[in-house]
Order: structure tokens, then C-alpha cells, then sequence
């Protein structure tokens, strides 16, 4: 798919305001080769995406440069109308406050407690015990773990451990959420569960976007996907139904 | 909503033990137990020196040098001295106590009665005497006594310079162990930093400021600084508290004796405190200069 030819995937449901724009896009990790090549992608607020695509194909990679964790080696990404190439540190770092993401390693913190990991985002932006306590208990307690709050992440099993990232990611009510398989160590019970609190949070107004290998949970889910090939971004059918 | 046991906020987001803490521990405490002997040496040093030039500044000897009738020549030598303004004390040694002067060299009872021996008096003079030692050699030529007068200048000027370069090498030493500890902070803060790459990562990625990651270090890093520091210290005051009582009961160490004064107390108990500022410090420069590298 050649980016200078090609609309954008996920064209503009009528918001001028996009949450996120990827304009010809590479990246590559220090000297290495492109992982990701010329890739054109705009989400609307608002917008539910499924990311599929092989293993190796890049889905991590794509995500790792929307919530700033990598720059592009070449390309623009504008993330809530700010050009990112622009922004100074504090910029970024008030821009990543905006994202909510589950790592698919979990990133959590083996020294502090289930509670202090899931209220980390909020801690790490200056806000007061007192002003989250409340919210994240009941987060925990909506996930199932409300009575592991005291409990060590390295004592949960992975699907726990994969409920608290959840939780951190979400509990700052994030304009973006982005997820790298969510739901990949959860029963389906659970991961049914995962999903729609993802899907009340895009209700709310949260633009969602989930990398998932899991076609079934993309086809039950009904909501369009993108798909990612040798680090080249391609719109499935269900793409073109828009984004919601 | 079900009951939950009360929550309280971890007061640091790290760890708050790692492997590199122990040793930098040590590390620092032994640094500043070195820098706070080194400045107590060298202040020590300065006020001994300082006292030692004053009193030999203020003190002159004069040795009469005739074969016959020394010790009457002593007398009359003093008398003359003790005439002239500005002389605190006059004190003419008699020749028991010349002999015992010389006792150490040559033994007890080994000095013949006939043999001449040269009567050493003491000067002490006032502050800001007018007399010097021209005055004196002038005054006892003027009677014809034979003698040498000597003011101690050389002394002086030797034990000044010995003292310059004990300060200097005090000084010196304690200007290294300060760029050796925060040497070893940075070189610790680095260790850390790399050992909570997970940490920092994740708040990096939350969206916590850089200022705030670099405070977490920041404030690990002064406490470890200042505990460091307290025990450094305390050690420094002891060893030199003992010591000073040791030389204060009359050994035969040729050692001054420290005085613990005002100023001695004031370098111990700013240690502490100036060891956590420079933790923090150097702390802070490290987190940021990583947190620099980073997207």
C-alpha cells in the first residue's frame, strides 16, 4: 500500500479532530531495518479498532510508537492534534497521560501492591491518595480482584496479572486506550468481561485500539480491524464500516 | 461496597532495598568518616600551628656564652632585658637546670662542676613588644656581655610552613574524598537506575514528568546520604574523641591534641546533611541525564 496514493485507513468519521494521525510512518529499531513501513492511520474519537496480523508482523511495534514509547524513523505522528516531532518532554509526557495502555508483558511492579500498581498513572500526575482511593478499589473490585489489594503481582496468576494492567490502563480514564492482547491469558469468561468494559469505555468516549490474535474475539466483537502485514498496514472489510 | 483494610501510599515508588544499596552505604559512610578527619586534621593542625607561631613569636632566648662568671653575667643580662619596655617575663636557668637541660645528651652526673656551661634565659614578651632581638644584642653588647639572642624566627617560618602543607594536604585529601563520593553516588545513582529500568519505564510511560521520576531517586538517595553520613560522622567524632582523650591523659605520641571546639562540632554535624544534599544532587543529574537518552 503506497501512503502517497492512499487515504488514510480508518478515514474520518466526521470529526475534524482526530485523536491520532499517522502520516507515512516508518520505524526501526537503532540501525536495524524498517519494521514498520509507510503507514497512513487516522482514529476519530470515539473509534473501536481490533490491530491483527502475524506474529512479527509489527502490531507491537505500531502500538509502542502511538502511546510514545518509540519515535518514527520517518513520517508524522500527531496524537490529539499535536504534531509529537514538536512537542517538548513535558508535552510528551502530559500527552502519555492521555493514553491508557496494557502492556503485554503487564509492566507491573513486583514492590508495590495490586492498589498501588492500578493507581500508579494517577500517583505518578500529582493526585492525592485520598482523591483515588475510592475509584481504584472499585476498579479492582469490578476486575474480580478486590481482595487482592494488598497482594504482591508476583503472587497473582497471569490472568490476574493481566485483570491489574487492565485496571492501571483504564483507571485514569484515558482519551486512548491501547491494548496488546488483553485478553490473552484471561478465560473467555473473563476476557468477555475485559471486553466490555473496553466497549463501556469507548461508549464514554475513549477511542479504543486492541492488538489481538485472536480472530474469534475480533469476529464476536463486531468492530472493524486493521490489519498489520511485514510492518504495512491494510483495512479489513469491516474497516470500511467506520469505526464505531 | 465490601470493607477493605485501610490503604496508606508507599512513601517511595522504589524498591526500598536493592542489591547496590548496602555497599554504597558503606562506601559513603567510610568517605565521610574520611572527610570529617581530614577536616577536623586540618582545622586542628591550623590552630596548633597558629598557637605554636604566637607563643614563639612572643618568646625569645638569649644563651650567655662567657667561660667566667656565666651565671653572674646571666643576672646582669636579665636585669638589663628586664629594663627594657615591652618585657613581660624574665627567666634566668640556673646551672642545675642547665645541666638537666642537657642531661638527655650527656647523662646525669657526667657534666664536670668546672666545666663552662651555657646559661640559657627566657624572654616572654608582651603584645606588641617594641623590643626585638637587635634591641637585646644591642643592649648586651653595650655592657660587654657575650651572648647569642635567638627569636625563633626560623622556627617559626619552618613550623609555618609544615603547617601550610599539612592544610594544603588536608585540604587536598578532603577535596578528593568529596569528588570520590559523589564520584560513587553517580556511579550507585547509575547502578540503580539500571536496576529499576522497570520502574523508571513504567513511569515514564504513565506519564509521570521526568521531575518526578528524578524526585523518587532524589529523596532515596538523601536518605541513604544522610544515613550514611550520620554514621561516617559519628565514627569521625568518636575516633577523634578518643583520641583526643588519649593524648590529653600525656602519652608520648607526638601528636597535637584535638579539640572538639565549636567549629570542630559544626564540620561533624554539617557532614550529614551536606552528604544527603550531595546524594540528592548527584542523583538528580544522573536520573536526569538518563531520562534524557529516552524518547
Amino acid at each position: 500500500m503506497s501512503s502517497k496514493t492512499q487515504a488514510p485507513i480508518a478515514p474520518d468519521t466526521g470529526n475534524n479532530s482526530p485523536v491520532l494521525e499517522l502520516i507515512d510512518v516508518s520505524m526501526r529499531y537503532a540501525h536495524g531495518p524498517d519494521i514498520l513501513h509507510d503507514i497512513n492511520l487516522r482514529l476519530a474519537p470515539g473509534d473501536f479498532y481490533f490491530l491483527t496480523g502475524a506474529s512479527g508482523a509489527g502490531k507491537s511495534s505500531l502500538l509502542r510508537l502511538i502511546y510514545l514509547a518509540h519515535r518514527a524513523s520517518c513520517g508524522q505522528v500527531h496524537l490529539f492534534d499535536q504534531d509529537t516531532a514538536l512537542c517538548s518532554r513535558r508535552d510528551m509526557a502530559l500527552l502519555r497521560r492521555r493514553i491508557g495502555v496494557v502492556f503485554q508483558g503487564f509492566r507491573l511492579l513486583d514492590h508495590l501492591s495490586v492498589f498501588d500498581n492500578v493507581a500508579l498513572p494517577l500517583r505518578a500526575t500529582g493526585k492525592k491518595h485520598a482523591d483515588y482511593e475510592e475509584d481504584v478499589i472499585e476498579l479492582l473490585t469490578w476486575v474480580g480482584l478486590g481482595d487482592h489489594l494488598h497482594a504482591a503481582p508476583q503472587t497473582l496468576s497471569g490472568g490476574e496479572k493481566q485483570r491489574v494492567a487492565i485496571a492501571r490502563a483504564v483507571v485514569g480514564k484515558p482519551d486512548l486506550l491501547i491494548a496488546d492482547e488483553p485478553t490473552g491469558n484471561v478465560d473467555p469468561q473473563m476476557g468477555r468481561r475485559l471486553m466490555r468494559l473496553f466497549s463501556e469505555l469507548n461508549r464514554l468516549g475513549s477511542t479504543v485500539l486492541i492488538a489481538s490474535h485472536d480472530l474469534g474475539l475480533v469476529r464476536a466483537s463486531g468492530a472493524p480491524s486493521l490489519h498489520l502485514d511485514e510492518g504495512r498496514l491494510r483495512a479489513n472489510a469491516a474497516t470500511q464500516n467506520g469505526g464505531r | 461496597m465490601r470493607e477493605h483494610s485501610p490503604i496508606t501510599a508507599p512513601k517511595s515508588l522504589l524498591p526500598t532495598r536493592s542489591a547496590q544499596d548496602g555497599p554504597l552505604f558503606f562506601v559513603i559512610a567510610i568517605i565521610v568518616f574520611l572527610a570529617c578527619v581530614s577536616a577536623l586534621i586540618a582545622r586542628t593542625s591550623f590552630n596548633t600551628a597558629k598557637a605554636w607561631r604566637a607563643d614563639l613569636n612572643n618568646a625569645m632566648t638569649v644563651q650567655i656564652k662567657t667561660l667566667h662568671n656565666t651565671q653572674k653575667s646571666a643576672q646582669s643580662a636579665a636585669k638589663l632585658i628586664r629594663a627594657l619596655p615591652g618585657i613581660a617575663h624574665v627567666q634566668v636557668y640556673s646551672r642545675r637546670q642547665a645541666k638537666a637541660l642537657l642531661a638527655p645528651w650527656l647523662g646525669a652526673g657526667n657534666i664536670p662542676n668546672d666545666l663552662p656551661l651555657p646559661i640559657p634565659i627566657t624572654i616572654t614578651l608582651e603584645k606588641n613588644s617594641p623590643v626585638d632581638k637587635a634591641a637585646i644584642e644591642k643592649v648586651l653588647r653595650k655592657n660587654h656581655i657575650t651572648a647569642s639572642v635567638d627569636d625563633h624566627r626560623q622556627w617559626a617560618r619552618a613550623l609555618g610552613k609544615s603547617a601550610w602543607f599539612l592544610q594544603l594536604f588536608s585540604i587536598g585529601a578532603l577535596s578528593l574524598l568529596i569528588a570520590a563520593a559523589i564520584a560513587v553516588t553517580g556511579f550507585a545513582t547509575q547502578a540503580s537506575l539500571a536496576a529499576r529500568r522497570d520502574v523508571v519505564d513504567t513511569l515514564h510511560l504513565v506519564g509521570a514528568f521526568d521531575s518526578f521520576i528524578a524526585a523518587e531517586f532524589e529523596r532515596k538517595f538523601a536518605s541513604l546520604g544522610l544515613r550514611a553520613g550520620l554514621l561516617g560522622a559519628a565514627m569521625a567524632a568518636l575516633v577523634l574523641g578518643v583520641t583526643q582523650i588519649v593524648l590529653m591523659r600525656g602519652t608520648d605520641i607526638m601528636l597535637p591534641v584535638f579539640h572538639l571546639d565549636l567549629i570542630g562540632i559544626g564540620i561533624v554535624m554539617i557532614a550529614p546533611p551536606l552528604t544527603a544534599m550531595a546524594s540528592a544532587l548527584t542523583a538528580r543529574r544522573a536520573v536526569a541525564r538518563t531520562l534524557r537518552e529516552r524518547q
